[in-house]
């Protein structure tokens, strides 16, 4: 409800309606974005050494020459192939010992605590052991990234499968329904939301387990990039690159979110 | 390692479960073996893989279990470790909270701010800390200050956009029950936004306590030097003591779980009133 | 009781007009939501207001305390327009309104600490409001530890504990089930004749109308306004006796008649 300014007037008289008109939202963001955008370059220029914090502007071309180079297309498509290889190890192993823990009580009683346990523990931290156990390599790489996917889409998945309402399948099972049919018409279709959920965070840590693969083993990729510009001290292309990493990082979320909204719109 | 439920055991009596055959065990507890079967035949076949075909510094069951008495008890760098480590996250959160409450109360209640922060908001947490980490340990050098921004970098965001919801949340019979009565806006914001949004507020503190540890543990490895809990297991890896270096960093994990679920707890008692909608 | 009620009675003064509502009209965009509403009520009168769904009933309340700001005409609390809220005017919601983190004490003192009352004082007078709504022992329980009619009876004594000249009701009882809601009504009378204000009534229930007011106000029509007004001379104090006399039932009918003649002239102007 509206509370609109009044003018006093004297007791019988009509009064005047004044509306505060709200200052549309793409006004706000500009300026939100404008005065950071000022900030940034007259800090940069006037305050600070460049060689720690470049200005905006020179970020700016940094990021126009990097578009225009090899090196950068082939760093992110190195990224991109690691990403892909290790979100699908992950996100298919998730969703198959998801759905055997959330259905077969004998693999959820072996395994789910171990799942618990280790869902709770920082990814990162894994990644010594891996870099002793594999050394560096592709592969050790994608596994970080599978183990970065795995949990969210593994422990939502078996949410998913334990969601289901247990009526309907007592309900199939008394109309003699095999145990595959179960799958496909009652717990395919319940679970599938669920998973898409863990999928999106599964996309969002993914992303994040790339990075830190490729920071923490032998760097490829984006994340070579990163140590180079940052080891190199240029702060241009460093802040480049980062940005460059914060819209991929939106981008993830944003596709994330339209997944969600796809096959999960209940979920907030 | 593995939590089995209870582990009280049913008297080996013979009640016949059907009338036709006779176990020799109730159906509990023959659940109840199950399950310790099954938990317990993961471990034994991790043990065999690797004496079968791994290296001799990975670790095994057996050898997690020798190194916990000894990690706990003899090795000087662990509990100092948990100290260091945990006094970062400790000030990056108090930190966050509070900047987070304030940034996010604002937004929510101010549609101008909420509008023009948003970009760096939302931007700010979708960076990965490992990318920003970089500019942190140019600016600061590679210390223990380093770490603190990182987890504040971290910690913040997830607290805003959590304030923030709750803020924009709040219903609005709340609000209308202060005016009526006469309310000042101080009294709105502080009385009832952050009463009110106390759900929001823990879900985020959980999000950002997880993303915290995780700043602490990158930076360690990062920055390399120190007496964190995140270098020892990180040199501990290095040094193919695995037994020892899984200890430490379960250690890691119940101390930074203990914090956080220990912190929920005791607002859920002081504040017995709401009910936690979980907002994933 | 009527301790209580002198105790707390210091607000009476000469100049206690009741409310003076003047040619209202309130438009959400082009939609009318009602028109050229007039009507008074005395320092100790109650008056409900009925009528269909959309009529603008708690709109009208919103105006009356100073929520919402009409369009056109204005609104008298003793004299004084009426631009914002005011500690004379208190208002009591349909879904208790409560703060969830307050105990009740806390809930029923709050109209008090909110403008200034030091937290003690507030709330020794809140326990006095908290005994006369019949909560005493319930102080420190949280609403959602008090069944719904509990958390209205806190509701009412928060209204209550500022002393109003003023009180507006929306729908109080609407949230409870049928027998609480009966025994409130009794109960909010037998408050009401020992602490007497200017109130206004609104509510969906015919028989609540006629067994609070001193007139019913039926509410209307396209554009929506005062469709009639029913005067209901019934002695007071009212109880059960009140509801079974044939001049209850006969108002009550009447009242019917002409929410039921509203609710059609409504429905008619909507199909086109």
């Amino acid at each position: 409800m509206s509370t609109a300014a009044a003018t006093k007037s004297a007791a019988n008289t009509v009064r005047k309606v004044k509306r505060k008109k709200p200052l549309p939202r793409w006004a706000a963001l500009l300026i939100g974005l404008g005065v950071g955008a000022v900030i940034w370059e007259l800090a940069a220029r006037i305050y600070f050494d460049p060689i720690f914090f470049a200005p905006l502007s020179e970020v700016v071309t940094s990021l126009v020459t990097l578009f225009g180079t090899d090196t950068f297309w082939r760093a992110l498509g190195e990224s991109l192939q690691l990403f892909v290889a290790g979100f699908s190890i992950g996100a298919i192993l998730g969703l198959v010992i998801g759905v055997a823990i959330g259905r077969v009580s004998l693999v959820a009683a072996a395994l789910e605590s171990y799942v618990t346990l280790l869902y709770v523990t920082p990814p990162i931290a894994l990644i010594p052991f891996v870099l002793s156990i594999l050394g560096f390599g592709y592969w050790p790489k994608a596994i970080i990234v599978a183990w970065f996917v795995f949990f969210p889409v593994c422990i939502t998945t078996i949410e998913g499968v334990r969601a289901v309402n247990p009526r309907l399948i007592e309900v199939a099972h008394s109309f003699g329904s095999s145990e595959a049919k179960i799958w496909k018409d009652i717990l395919i279709p319940s679970t599938i939301p669920y998973a898409m959920s863990g999928i999106r965070q599964g996309i969002a840590l993914g992303f994040v387990g790339v990075v830190a693969a490729e920071f923490l083993l032998d760097a490829s990729g984006i994340g070579l990039l990163l140590r180079t510009y940052s080891r190199l001290y240029q702060t241009g292309n460093l802040f480049a690159a980062v940005l460059i990493m914060t819209a991929l990082g939106l981008s993830v979320m944003a596709i994330g979110r339209v997944i969600e909204r796809r096959f999960a719109p209940w979920r907030q | 390692m593995a939590t089995v439920g209870d582990k009280t055991q049913a008297p080996a009596t013979a009640q016949p479960v059907q009338a036709v055959r006779k176990q020799r065990m109730s159906p509990r507890t023959k659940r109840i073996l199950t399950r310790i079967l099954a938990v317990l035949s993961v471990l034994v076949v991790w043990q065999v893989l690797v004496a079968l075909f791994g290296r001799d510094f990975m670790a095994t069951p057996l050898g997690i279990a020798e190194a916990i008495p000894q990690v706990l008890f003899n090795d000087p760098k662990v509990w100092p470790g948990v100290w260091e480590t945990f006094s970062v996250v400790f000030r990056g959160m108090a930190v966050s909270i509070v900047a987070g409450l304030i940034i996010g109360l604002a937004m929510g209640r101010i549609p101008f701010l909420a509008d023009s922060m948003a970009p760096y908001v939302n931007g700010f947490y979708a960076t990965p800390m490992i990318a920003v980490l970089p500019i942190i340990t140019l600016w600061l050098g590679f210390n223990t200050s380093a770490t603190f921004a990182l987890v504040v970098f971290a910690a913040v965001p997830p607290m805003a956009v959590a304030a923030w919801d709750g803020a924009k949340s709040i219903p609005t019979r709340y609000l209308e029950v202060a005016e009526s009565f006469g309310a000042r806006r101080r009294d709105v914001w502080i009385g009832i936004a952050i009463p009110a949004s106390l759900p929001y507020l823990l879900a985020g503190f959980r999000l950002a306590s997880g993303r915290a540890l995780a700043a602490v543990v990158i930076a360690e490895f990062l920055i390399g030097t120190g007496q964190g809990l995140g270098i020892h297991i990180m040199r501990l890896a290095q040094n193919f003591y695995h037994d020892e270096a899984i200890v430490a960093l379960m250690i890691l994990t119940m101390v930074g779980l203990f914090l956080a679920v220990g912190v929920e707890a005791i607002i859920r008692r002081r504040y017995p009133w709401f009910r936690v909608t979980t907002p994933s | 009781m009527s301790q209580v009620a002198t105790e707390h009675r210091s607000g009476a003064t000469p100049d206690h007009q009741g409310i003076v509502v003047q040619g209202l009209t309130k438009y959400y965009g082009d939609h009318c939501v009602f028109k050229d509403i007039s009507f008074e009520i005395g320092p100790t009168e109650i008056v409900s207001v009925v009528g269909p769904s959309g009529c603008g009933k708690t709109t009208l309340l919103r105006c009356l305390n100073g929520l919402i700001h009409a369009d056109e005409g204005s609104v008298l609390v003793d004299g004084d327009l009426v631009s914002k809220p005011r500690p004379e005017i208190a208002i009591v919601f349909q879904d208790f309104g409560l703060f969830p983190w307050k105990t009740a004490l806390d809930n029923v003192a709050y109209g008090l600490t909110v403008r200034g009352t030091p937290k003690k004082k507030a709330r020794e007078t809140a326990r006095d409001f908290v005994k006369l709504v019949a909560l005493d022992g319930f102080e420190e329980r949280y609403p959602h530890q008090l069944s719904g009619g509990m958390q209205q009876r806190a509701g009412l004594a928060r209204a209550l504990a500022v002393e109003p000249r003023v009180l507006l009701m929306d729908e109080p009882f609407g949230a409870l089930d049928a027998q609480t809601r009966e025994l409130m009504q009794f109960e909010l009378l037998q408050i009401w004749d020992r602490n007497p204000a200017a109130m206004l009534f609104v509510t969906h229930g015919i028989e609540e109308a006629v067994l609070m007011g001193d007139r019913v106000i039926v509410l209307g029509g396209r554009p929506s306004g005062i469709h009639e007004v029913v005067d209901v001379p019934l002695p007071r104090p009212r109880d059960a006796a009140t509801v079974a006399s044939p001049e209850f039932q006969n108002l009550r009918s009447q009242v019917w008649d002409l929410v039921m003649t509203v609710r059609r002239n409504t429905a008619g102007a909507d199909e086109e």
